[in-house]
């Protein structure tokens, strides 16, 4: 009699695993679902920009000459003598067909002419990047955490495969109807194995660019006398050396007809100028590549305009290429709309995979006699109370205008959310009520909007 | 996890695989990355092939180094996990700073 083979993976294996999935769940759900939340926002920067501020000037194209009116314009508009550390110039982009220059921190529109025309007030998408990008958290620490959450995405997703053995077999049952908690954890384990190669893409890619730093600084320790910069030389070149003595105005013109003598096929997206107007600037072309997942490759010249070279993103070593390929496939701006509207799709799934892992793990407790009332109203309120913060900014936007307090409204509608979480209402009554408030919000929003 | 009726809360212990999977774990992930980048160097590879390989790997090492300490259902499982794992990072180090 042959013994019966013992099944892989073993039952204790699969409970641990299930186990460290809960832990690293519970432990980073909320914050993995605002993440997943806005990073999905996040894809339409652009169009959010557009909605922001719909009446600023649109144009396919900008001439050389044009562009370097608006350069001049911009360096001899500010009031207080002082020289930019950074001009940087945002040219028409078939999502964002508008040509920006932001001076250090303050954006302005300009026209086809050249001429400027008036202040870019885009402050609710860049509050919306910034809050998916680093929790709205001052210096690297933001990134850092997000770029964690990154690495327990990862490790959602090897600790679920390894917990659920029949995941890929089961991959097209949905029980999507039954009532008794099946159902939730069949859209759950179906949308993580629909979704498995976006969600481990985008996770590894976001963790890589936001933990990049911590690996930055401890191979600057290692191996370059803890300059951190030295680190990044080798993938993204290096900047030259400051010289504050005043210097010409950068001949930006020069550079793009270069561009479009001798790259024809290169689409300048972006040109920065560093320390403008002094003796150390240099211009950079940023250019797309078509058909390549790069998110650009640099062109360097000087300050009147001459050729030095490009930095390899495109061409050099396999490393500039990877780091540079990253970018683009953790944002979905490659491929156009389709490829947006994927992005949505599948950046969706792994935003309700993260809001039905907790009620899961919460539905188990209740039916093994656990009743949480305040945490299943608390979990409601993250669920709903994020969009219902991210909507209330959005039509505070439209009602007040680019200068709102958008960090401190989002996180104390959140904060409030969670805190009526204590009230004495029926954890039913209090999700109808935040989907009502949610919807209410969403309606004041179009209103205002439009 | 939250506890079950009448389980103790065990804070002290919870706490302790929180640090482990959070700072030890990642600690432990930039000593490999800065390891597999002397290594990197001794193969000959080019600088900035070393310093995109490092980014990486990071973030990977450290999801297998998490994911591996939570599949270990005691606290000795938990660091022979860090300690198996940290292996590498020294003969590598060593390495990279020599060369």
């Amino acid at each position: 009699m042959s013994a019966v083979p013992e099944p892989f993976p073993k039952p204790s294996t699969v409970k641990r695993a299930l186990s460290g999935h809960a832990a690293i769940g519970l432990l980073a759900g909320a914050l993995l679902y605002l993440v997943c939340l806005t990073g999905t926002l996040s894809v339409f920067q652009a169009e959010w920009q557009r909605i922001e501020q719909p009446h600023a000037p649109e144009m396919t194209s900008i001439s050389p000459q044009a562009l370097q009116r608006a350069v001049v314009a911009v360096l001899s508009n500010r009031k207080d003598g002082s020289t930019a550390r950074r001009l940087s110039i945002h040219l028409p982009a078939p999502d964002l067909p508008r040509t920006i220059i932001t001076s250090d921190r303050q954006g302005v529109q300009v026209k086809t002419d050249g001429s400027l025309a008036g202040q870019e007030e885009t402050a609710w998408s860049d509050f919306l990047v910034a809050l998916h990008h680093s929790l709205n958290l001052p210096g690297k620490t933001g990134s850092m955490l997000v770029g964690a959450l990154g690495v327990m995405i990862l490790a959602l997703s090897l600790s679920g495969i390894l917990a659920h053995p029949r995941i890929f077999r089961d991959a097209f049952r949905l029980r999507a109807r039954d009532k008794g908690g099946i159902g939730l954890a069949d859209w759950h384990n179906r949308l993580s194995v629909w979704s498995l190669p976006f969600s481990v893409a985008i996770a590894l890619t976001g963790a890589m660019i936001g933990l990049a730093s911590v690996t930055a600084y401890a191979l600057a320790g290692f191996y370059n006398a803890g300059d951190a910069k030295a680190v990044y030389a080798p993938l993204f070149g290096k900047e030259d050396k400051p010289d504050g003595t005043p210097g010409p105005v950068p001949n930006v013109a020069a550079a793009l007809t270069y561009m479009r003598a001798h790259y024809p096929a290169a689409s300048p997206t972006f040109i920065i100028v560093r320390d403008p107007g002094t003796q150390g600037q240099a211009i950079q072309v940023r250019a797309e590549h078509s058909r390549r997942l790069i998110f650009a490759e640099y062109y360097d010249f000087a300050a009147d305009g001459t050729f030095r070279g490009t930095v390899g993103l495109a061409d050099g070593k396999t490393g500039q290429q990877l780091t540079a390929s990253a970018y683009k496939l953790h944002f979905g701006n490659y491929g156009g709309l389709p490829v947006k509207l994927a992005y949505l799709l599948f950046g969706g799934a792994l935003t309700t995979i993260c809001a039905t892992g907790v009620h899961i793990w919460l539905g188990k407790r209740r039916r093994r006699g656990l009743e949480e009332p305040r945490l299943r109203k608390a979990w409601d309120a993250v669920v709903w109370g994020t969009p219902l913060a991210l909507m209330l900014t959005l039509a505070v936007r439209f009602a007040f205008g680019n200068h709102s307090p958008f960090v401190l409204l989002f996180w104390s509608t959140l904060a409030l959310a969670i805190l009526a979480a204590l009230a004495p209402v029926s954890p039913a009554r209090f999700r109808r009520g935040l989907q009502a408030l949610l919807i209410a919000a969403g309606g004041l929003t179009a209103a205002w909007a439009f | 996890m939250l506890p079950e009726s009448g389980e103790p809360l065990r804070i002290g212990g919870r706490m302790l695989t929180f640090v482990l999977v959070t700072f030890a774990a990642a600690l432990l992930a930039v000593g490999l990355s800065v390891g597999l980048s002397s290594l990197g160097r001794i193969a000959g590879w080019s600088e900035a092939d070393r310093n995109a390989a490092a980014f990486l790997f990071m973030p990977l090492a450290w999801a297998a180094i998490a994911f591996s300490i939570l599949m270990q259902g005691r606290r000795q499982g938990q660091i022979k996990v860090l300690l198996a794992t940290s292996l590498p990072v020294w003969p590598a180090l060593a390495a990279g700073a020599l060369a």
